[in-house]
C-alpha cells in the first residue's frame, strides 16, 4: 500500500463545506451530507460507472484545510486491488502532477475521478491489468 | 464474486438486432404514417401512428424481424363502432399497397396475414414484417387505448405506450439495469426454449413485478447477480403451482392494467419454463460463486450461448479504457462514465488525472 504523500497547499480562499455541498447536490444529487466532528463533512452516495456495475456506496470525507478522502463502503474491494492508500482510501491523483487546494470543487474533481477509478477497477478485475493512467507507468513514479 | 462486467457488456452488444433492423424500426413508422394519412379510403386521426413493441421499448434481442406500430382510428369502443372485425379487414385492404409505396420495388410479393389484433405485412425478399395494430386512442397514445379483438369482435383496453414510458422511467431510476435485465431474460429464453417460448411481454412483466414488489430485487447489485436473483425469484414465485396442481398456470399481471396476461399459457409450456429456470438459477449461482474467471465464463456461456457470451474480453477492455480516458470522458449524476456528453442527464466533464498508490494486483 502507498502512503499518502499529498501536501495541502493554501492559496485562494477556500470553498466552505456548505458551498461544496451545493455543488455536490447539483452534480451528484444522490450524495447526502452528514456532519462529522470538528467541522468535518462526510458525503455518502452511490456511483455506478457502467450499466453492468453494482451501485458502489461511496464515502467522501472532507475538512477545510485537509485533503479529501474517498472510500468504497460497499461492495468490498478485492484485497489485492491496486491504486489504494494504506488506509484503504482511493489514490485518485498523483501528487507530483496535481495537488489538492481548498478552492477546488470536490464534485468537479474528486467524485468524477472516483467514478473513473471504479470504471478502471472493474476492467482490472476482468483482465487483470490496470488500463487507466497510472503513475507506475511513468519514469519518476518512485519519488 | 465473478461479476464479469466487460463480458456482460459484450454479451449485450452481441444480442442486439442487426443495424439494418434498428434502422428500419427508426425509419419506417414516419413513412407508414405518411402513407396512411394520404390514403383515401382508410381514415386515421391524429397522432395517426406510433412505433410500439420491443423496438419502442428498446428491448429487442436477436434478429427481431417484426416492427410493431399502432394506427389510430376514429371510433367509439363501447358501442363497437367501427366493428372491430370489420376495421381489421379495412386496414388490411389499406395496407395492401404499403410495400410498393415504401419503395420496395423488385421484391416478389406481399403477404398479408390477419392476426388476432393486428394486420401483418410481410415484405417478401427482405424477410421483414410490419405488424399494424389498429386502435382507438381518445386521449392519445400515452393514455389507455382500445385495440380490436377479432375473435370476439370487440374493443379491449390496452396500454402499450404507458408500458414503454414505465420502462423508461424505471430504467432511469435503476441505472439502466431494467431494460438490460429484460434483454437477458429474452436471451435466456431464446437459448433454452425453442418451441415452448413464453412471450416477451410476459418476461418483461415478470421483471417489472419483481422490481416493484415489496422486498423485490436489490437493484444495487451488479447485473450478473441481479439476473441470478431474478431467476430464483420467479422460480420461487411459481414453484407451488407445480407441487399443488396438475393443471394450474401462473397469472402474470399486466404491468399497466393489472389483468392476467398469461391466460393462454399451456401447462406443459409452463412446466418447461420452470425446468429451464431451475437449471438457469443453478448455473448462474455456480458462475457467481466459482473461484476462477474461466470457469465462471463457461457457466455463463451455458446460460446465454457460446456465440454470445465471450471468452476473451481483452480487446473490448482496451476499447473501454480508451473510451473512459480522464479529460475526455463524462460522468453522469449516478456515476455512469460515458465517452460522449450525454444529451439528457446532468453530467460532469472529467479532468485529466493519473492514478497513484499501491501497485498490487
Amino acid at each position: 500500500m502507498a502512503r499518502r504523500k499529498g501536501k495541502f497547499i493554501k492559496s485562494a480562499p477556500g470553498v466552505s463545506a456548505a458551498q461544496q455541498d451545493f455543488h455536490m447536490s447539483r452534480r451528484f444529487p444522490g450524495f447526502l451530507r452528514h456532519r462529522e466532528k470538528k467541522g468535518a463533512v462526510r458525503w455518502r452516495g452511490n456511483l455506478q460507472p457502467r450499466v453492468t456495475s453494482p451501485a458502489y456506496q461511496i464515502d467522501v470525507w472532507y475538512k477545510l484545510g485537509q485533503i479529501p478522502k474517498v472510500k468504497v463502503v460497499w461492495p468490498s474491494l478485492a484485497a489485492n486491488a491496486p491504486h489504494l492508500y494504506s488506509d484503504g482510501s482511493l489514490c485518485l491523483y498523483w501528487p507530483k502532477e496535481w495537488t489538492w487546494q481548498d478552492h477546488y470543487i470536490i464534485a468537479e474533481t474528486i467524485v468524477p475521478w472516483t467514478a473513473l477509478w471504479l470504471y478502471y477497477y472493474e476492467l482490472w478485475q476482468d483482465v487483470g491489468e490496470w488500463l487507466g493512467p497510472s503513475s507506475h507507468d511513468k519514469p519518476s513514479s518512485q519519488e | 464474486m465473478n461479476t464479469l462486467g466487460t463480458h456482460f457488456d459484450e454479451l449485450l452488444k452481441n444480442i442486439r438486432p442487426p443495424q439494418e433492423r434498428l434502422d428500419a424500426a427508426r425509419d419506417l413508422p414516419p413513412k407508414v404514417r405518411a402513407y396512411l394519412e394520404k390514403h383515401e379510403e382508410f381514415t386515421t386521426v391524429h397522432p395517426h401512428t406510433r412505433l410500439a413493441g420491443s423496438y419502442a421499448q428498446d428491448t429487442p434481442v436477436g434478429d427481431v424481424k417484426d416492427v410493431d406500430f399502432l394506427v389510430n382510428v376514429p371510433g367509439d369502443p363501447e358501442s363497437n363502432e367501427p366493428q372491430a372485425k370489420r376495421l381489421i379487414q379495412d386496414l388490411r385492404s389499406a395496407l395492401d399497397g404499403l410495400p410498393k409505396a415504401l419503395g420496395f420495388d423488385g421484391y416478389a410479393g406481399v403477404d398479408i396475414e390477419r392476426a388476432r389484433r393486428s394486420v401483418h405485412v410481410y415484405i417478401r425478399g427482405r424477410d421483414f414484417h410490419l405488424d399494424a395494430v389498429p386502435c382507438i386512442a381518445p386521449g392519445g397514445f400515452e393514455e389507455q387505448i382500445w385495440v380490436p379483438d377479432r375473435g370476439f369482435n370487440e374493443w379491449i383496453p390496452s396500454h402499450p405506450i404507458g408500458y414503454v414510458i414505465l420502462l423508461d422511467k424505471m430504467n432511469q431510476d435503476y441505472g439502466g439495469k431494467v431494460k438490460e435485465l429484460i434483454k437477458l431474460m429474452k436471451q435466456f429464453r431464446n437459448q433454452h426454449m425453442v418451441n415452448r417460448r413464453p412471450k416477451s411481454y410476459w418476461l418483461g412483466a415478470l421483471v417489472v413485478h419483481h422490481i416493484r414488489r415489496e422486498n423485490g430485487l436489490d437493484m444495487s447489485q451488479p447485473l450478473a447477480a441481479l439476473f441470478r436473483d431474478l431467476l430464483i425469484a420467479v422460480y420461487c414465485q411459481y414453484d407451488h403451482l407445480l407441487a399443488t396442481s396438475s393443471d394450474a398456470t401462473p397469472n402474470i399481471p399486466d404491468p399497466m392494467l393489472g389483468h392476467n396476461i398469461s391466460w393462454n399459457w399451456e401447462r406443459s409450456h409452463f412446466e418447461t419454463f420452470m425446468r429451464r429456470l431451475d437449471e438457469g438459477r443453478t448455473w448462474a449461482t455456480n458462475a457467481l460463486e466459482c473461484e476462477d474467471r474461466e470457469t465462471a465464463v463457461k457457466w455463463w456461456q451455458r446460460i446465454f450461448g457460446e456465440d454470445y457470451f465471450p471468452s476473451d474480453v481483452k480487446e473490448a477492455a482496451f476499447r473501454m479504457a480508451s473510451a473512459g480516458k480522464p479529460g475526455a470522458s463524462f460522468v453522469t449524476g449516478s456515476g455512469l462514465v460515458t465517452p460522449v456528453k450525454p444529451k439528457s442527464a446532468a453530467n460532469t466533464p472529467t479532468r485529466p488525472t493519473t492514478f497513484h498508490g499501491s501497485k498490487k494486483g
